[in-house]
């Protein structure tokens, strides 16, 4: 089955998580993009491996999201004061995120120098995570947000890993790696709610 | 049998046995320290790759376990590195005895050094950046304090961390790809961008160190002082092992001569913030940061791996002897802060007498055991001129600063003070940590019995 076809819509999908998870106030939104996310991945990385490969970034991916989903099932509220009910907040990170577009469009024919193997498209939607996933670390405070923030740049990296290294091992790796930050996020939530050690 | 499944296969498995039986605090604390003792030990007796016979049973240790296609080696003469590390396991476990540590801190930490070792040990080495990440998420478990608020100099450290390893996995696959000989300079200054990024990140080369004093401030320092300590070994030598797998990068690009640059530059900031803090959580952090731009120096040098061995010894027994001493008096206090901590050493007089101790030393005051060893940093130094001997030297008088400072704090104060003797739980404390200081003394006034023997640690690093 050739994947070029829905190739394109995987980049915008990239883009409208990645700007969802920046933006959104509703944690289920968060949780429910950040899955979205890694189906956009799955689609893209399965330009370079087989799909048994790709699937396990998919797998590691939404059980990530799953964890997360029930670490913050715990305690919403925080998840929803750091943006605060004003629309400006909201509108400077949709401005950044513009930005972020901008530069990941632009600076494609100069990334696709070095990465020889890699698709125009694999190299948006990598650009376009890492630009995404910086800008949250930069405008967040929150550990989970940030840990969101952190998986987005990662997902970025294993797309253009992806198109280098074919070895299974360390792709396997780099998906426990996600899933085990997902594991430190939700323990970053409930660790504050546990009973102290005596 | 093989060497990786006795040091680093079975400390994983026994790690999660302790994890599992972590209810008993002081049972899992003891284990931890008898196999710290043992993997020790068998590190120091047990050769590889060699025939041994016991009664009549003869057994040879193989140096290589094969994992899903990928290869463990250790070597007979990593065996020293090892010791090394188990050691310093050895050395916090101890200290733990005496202070407040979450149950979990033995067999977080037995795993911590084994994925290390693995990260050290796995060939191609491309899997250490990874192996190394998984043991910064395993810490982190250590780091969080539990029913209290998440500090960002945890998250901070996670952030820093988790973005220096795809910089390093891109450098590795760029510099494995690139012929440096071919003269292909755009891609090794690209493969070299990588590298200095991810090891900057991980580092916390200035401007990235936020998150060290910020760890100390918020962490428990004991924990924290463990974390970063076994950080910047592994760390050390796995840079040295770019720099001994890829000579060309050193040709093409004077990477020694960046290095001391950014070793004055750690060095210099650390010790001036050090000696400008008000928080003896935060000067700790900056006294890290100091070091490291130590660690930058003896790496620029030709065979400074060895040097930094000599150093990690005496920067290990100091730093833990620092962290105790803290933890302890942090029982007594709101906070580390200056005017919370007045009058410690009329209180406390070994407790904060082996905080001042610990920091001079790692200042290079003479008597003491970083003094010997700086020495033949300076020395060295010298030859490339007088500015870095200068800067060197400016970076140690300000760590002495911060120690001044913290001695004046101590002794300061006028209300009646009760002496440590009415406080008998602090004894084993108190004789840890005299023995620490003695320790320290012994390794500065009498140098010549421990350099030739910790200079010929030989490197871990595959070739």
């Amino acid at each position: 089955m050739s994947i070029a076809p829905i190739a394109p819509f995987a980049v915008a999908l990239v883009a409208l998580t990645s700007i969802l998870l920046l933006v959104s106030r509703n944690w289920r939104v968060s949780i429910s993009a950040l899955g979205a996310q890694y189906l956009a991945v799955f689609i893209l990385i399965m330009i370079s491996w087989p799909i048994e490969y790709a699937a396990i970034k998919l797998i590691a991916g939404w059980m990530a999201a799953a964890v997360l989903g029930l670490g913050l099932a715990e305690q919403v509220d925080a998840w929803e004061d750091e943006l605060g009910s004003s629309v400006s907040g909201i509108l400077f990170r949709l401005f950044m995120a513009g930005f972020v577009l901008f530069f990941a469009f632009s600076a494609t024919s100069d990334a696709a120098r070095w990465l020889l193997r890699a698709a125009n498209l694999q190299i948006q939607a990598g650009l376009i995570l890492i630009g995404m996933g910086l800008l949250h670390l930069g405008l967040t405070a929150q550990p989970i947000r940030s840990v969101l923030a952190l998986m987005t740049v990662l997902s970025g990296f294993e797309i253009f890993y992806a198109t280098m290294e074919t070895a299974l091992l360390v792709n396997a790796i780099l998906a426990a790696i996600t899933l085990s930050l997902a594991f430190t996020a939700a323990y970053l939530r409930v660790a504050p709610l546990m009973e102290r050690e005596e | 049998m093989s060497a990786p499944l006795i040091w680093i296969v079975f400390p994983i498995v026994m790690a999660g046995l302790m994890i599992i039986f972590s209810y008993q605090r002081k049972l899992v604390l003891f284990s931890g320290i008898f196999l710290a003792v043992l993997l020790a030990l068998l590190a120091w007796q047990l050769k590889v790759d060699e025939v041994i016979i016991v009664g009549s049973t003869a057994f040879k240790i193989q140096p290589q376990l094969n994992v899903a296609g990928r290869q463990l080696v250790i070597a007979d003469s990593d065996r020293p590195s090892i010791m090394y590390f188990y050691s310093v396991l050895l050395f916090w476990l101890v200290g733990a005895t005496t202070v407040r540590v979450p149950r979990l801190f033995a067999p977080l930490g037995l795993l911590i050094v084994a994925v290390f070792l693995a990260a050290l040990a796995v060939e191609p080495p491309l899997f250490a950046a990874l192996l190394i990440e998984i043991a910064i998420l395993i810490s982190v478990f250590m780091l969080v304090n539990v029913g209290e608020r998440i500090n960002r100099g945890v998250v901070r450290f996670l952030i820093y961390q988790t973005l220096g390893m795809p910089l390093i996995l891109l450098a590795s696959w760029f510099l494995g790809n690139v012929q440096i000989e071919s003269g292909a300079l755009v891609d090794i200054i690209r493969a070299a961008i990588f590298l200095a990024l991810g090891f900057a990140f991980q580092f916390g080369v200035f401007p990235f160190h936020s998150w060290i004093p910020m760890l100390f401030e918020k962490a428990n320092p004991f924990i924290a002082a463990f974390v970063v300590s076994l950080l910047l070994s592994v760390e050390t030598q796995y840079a040295f092992g770019f720099l001994h797998r890829y000579p060309g990068l050193q040709e093409v690009l004077n990477i020694r001569g960046i290095l001391q640059f950014l070793g004055l530059l750690m060095l210099v900031l650390g010790g001036l913030w050090a000696a400008f803090q008000k928080d003896l959580t935060r000067m700790i952090g900056f006294t890290f940061v100091a070091v490291i731009g130590h660690i930058f120096l003896m790496l620029s040098l030709e065979d400074g791996i060895q040097l930094f061995y000599v150093f990690s010894v005496h920067r290990i027994l100091a730093f833990a002897i620092w962290a105790v001493a803290l933890a302890v008096i942090r029982t007594q206090t709101p906070n580390l802060r200056f005017s919370s901590v007045q009058g410690m050493a009329r209180r406390f007089p070994i407790i904060a007498g082996s905080v001042v101790i610990a920091q001079f030393s790692i200042a290079g005051i003479p008597l003491l055991a970083g003094f010997p060893v700086l020495l033949i940093l300076w020395e060295r130094l010298t030859l490339s001129g007088i500015w870095p001997i200068l800067l060197s030297l400016l970076g140690s008088a300000s760590l002495m600063v911060g120690g001044l400072r913290t001695l004046a704090v101590f002794v300061m104060g006028s209300e009646e003070i009760h002496r440590e003797g009415d406080f008998p739980h602090y004894l084993l404390p108190r004789a840890i940590l005299t023995i620490g200081i003695l320790l320290l003394f012994l390794m500065g006034l009498f140098p010549q019995w421990f350099l030739p023997v910790l200079s010929s640690i030989p490197v871990f690093t595959k070739p």
